[in-house]
């Protein structure tokens, strides 16, 4: 199993980089994510994106369908993007600690 | 050894279809050609294709299955190409697939995806309410976007010229491309249309070789389509989906469909050709190259339209080489991308397409399918590339003079 280290914290993710165990989120998670994101900042936007996703998944077990997460941010879609440049899936979700969504992505 | 005429009911061989030339198996020469034009070559624990036409030539189906080449095998063809007979490889791989004994091998997100496209009609899962509300949110965000109310993204429009048919991704995650896909259709000035009873351009049934699946889902893209009463189907930029919906549906449900096909890059050089649709290539100043998605290129013939328009959209193409009919695979065919476990095998696979890249020397990395997108921009992460990967349609869409 693959792990990464911040500020003096490990973590356990899979083979996309995404956190293994949703409990073991925290500030150096988001520190991790937000440097491999090349986030230069975080914003109080990018917190209530990472909220609101955690909220929903911790209610319904799964990621809000990106329209949903739309109109709980009320954030366009292009101002997700800007906000998450590698997108609400590989972006934003991988920052709150939700695991990879599967499918046909 | 065992010969043919010993073993009872050989399952593969007796299978293989004169249609899709699967039943020249026994002119294999036992030459290997097929085995050095594996992407897998070069890797320990791969399929070995001269070992599987010679255990499928001799009806010996257990070794082929315990041998678990039949999920790793990318069903790209390039060892058929390679084969001075023409021996067709997806299809014993295929047929292998199907075996009775080698359905629990068949990959859990693939089986889920399967039973969850041919039940609620979408490989993901997106439902029809789902859908309308997805598109609405889009359609109003367009509206802003091109700073025109008549700006629209249409659906379930009887009698549209086009009907688009996208890819899950498109609908799911990666929303930004349906509306660059609108754009472009917007660009040409005609009348199309989504559909909220066939969403999905994927067909799955083709990568576990159940052909009464694949005719399910085939038949879930025609018979809506062919009631809006279009004139041709626009099809996502999808390898599996486009050697489908192009090449095997007419055997598959028995019949001609009433609509022509087409690929979204198709359609938009054809706007670009009678000069409705206008494009800026210095909006790319940059070398691109161009990736031939196997089930695109080899399988399907399609090579030069989606060339044409990345021509148009960048400062100059350049070819990777191989390329064309002896194109690498991408390292994700087959279904592999498709099964969220495979990542470490696709950076086996993916190794020979990354030095093709390497050698080419260039910073960007088109292709006309979102499969192999995805998987060239894990590969150039992978490999440390450093090429940024885009799809030829969603270039076009950034280039477009409006």
């Amino acid at each position: 199993m693959a792990t990464v280290e911040m500020n003096g914290k490990t973590f356990e993710i899979d083979e996309d980089g995404f956190l293994l165990d949703y409990n073991s989120y925290c500030d150096e998670w988001v520190e991790y994510v937000r440097t491999q994101e090349g986030i230069d900042e975080l914003n109080d936007e990018h917190w209530k994106v990472v909220k609101v996703l955690q909220d929903y998944y911790e209610k319904n077990g799964i990621a809000p369908m990106v329209r949903v997460l739309s109109k709980l941010t009320k954030f366009k879609l292009k101002h997700i993007y800007e906000l998450f440049p590698s997108g609400p899936g590989k972006g934003a979700c991988k920052m709150a600690g939700l695991p990879k969504p599967t499918g046909c992505v | 050894m065992t010969l043919l005429s010993q073993v009872e009911n050989p399952y593969i061989i007796t299978r293989l279809d004169a249609d899709q030339r699967g039943e020249n198996l026994l002119e294999c020469l036992s030459c290997g050609a097929c085995t050095s034009a594996c992407s897998w070559f070069d890797q320990e624990g791969g399929p070995v294709p001269r070992l599987i036409m010679r255990a499928a030539l001799m009806g010996l189906d257990d070794l082929i299955v315990q041998s678990g080449a039949l999920w790793d095998c990318l069903l790209c063809n390039r060892c058929t190409q390679n084969c001075p007979m023409g021996i067709t490889m997806s299809q014993i791989i295929g047929q292998g697939r199907s075996h009775p004994d080698a359905r629990d091998q068949i990959p859990e997100d693939i089986q889920k995806g399967v039973k969850t496209r041919l039940e609620v009609g979408d490989v993901n899962g997106l439902t029809k309410e789902e859908f309308v509300e997805t598109v609405e949110w889009l359609a109003e965000e367009f509206v802003d976007e091109m700073d025109d109310p008549q700006a629209t993204i249409p659906y379930d429009q009887e009698g549209s010229k086009f009907l688009y048919l996208p890819n899950p991704r498109e609908l799911g995650i990666n929303l930004l491309h349906l509306t660059a896909m609108a754009k472009l259709f917007y660009a040409s000035k005609e009348t199309w249309t989504l559909s909220s009873r066939h969403t999905d351009v994927t067909n799955w049934g083709y990568f576990i070789n159940d052909e009464e699946v694949a005719r399910k889902m085939a038949l879930m893209v025609v018979e809506p389509a062919e009631e809006l009463g279009i004139e041709t189907l626009v099809l996502s930029e999808c390898g599996h989906g486009y050697h489908v919906l192009k090449t095997l549906t007419e055997k598959l449900i028995g019949r001609k469909p009433g609509f022509d096909v087409i690929s979204i890059p198709e359609f938009v050089m054809n706007y670009v050709d009678n000069g409705v649709i206008k494009l800026d290539p210095a909006i790319h100043p940059f070398k691109v190259a161009y990736h031939d998605p196997c089930n695109l290129a080899r399988k399907s013939d399609l090579y030069d339209p989606p060339r044409k328009l990345l021509a148009h959209c960048c400062e100059e193409v350049v070819e990777l080489s191989p390329n064309r009919e002896n194109g690498i695979c991408c390292g994700g065919g087959g279904g592999m991308l498709q099964d969220s476990s495979s990542k470490p095998k696709r950076m086996l696979t993916g190794k020979a397409k990354a030095d093709q890249i390497t050698a080419a020397g260039v910073t960007h990395v088109a292709a006309p399918c979102l499969s192999c997108h995805r998987q060239l921009g894990e590969i150039s992460a992978h490999f440390k590339l450093n090429v940024a990967v885009d799809t030829i349609a969603s270039m076009a869409s950034k280039c477009l003079v409006l």
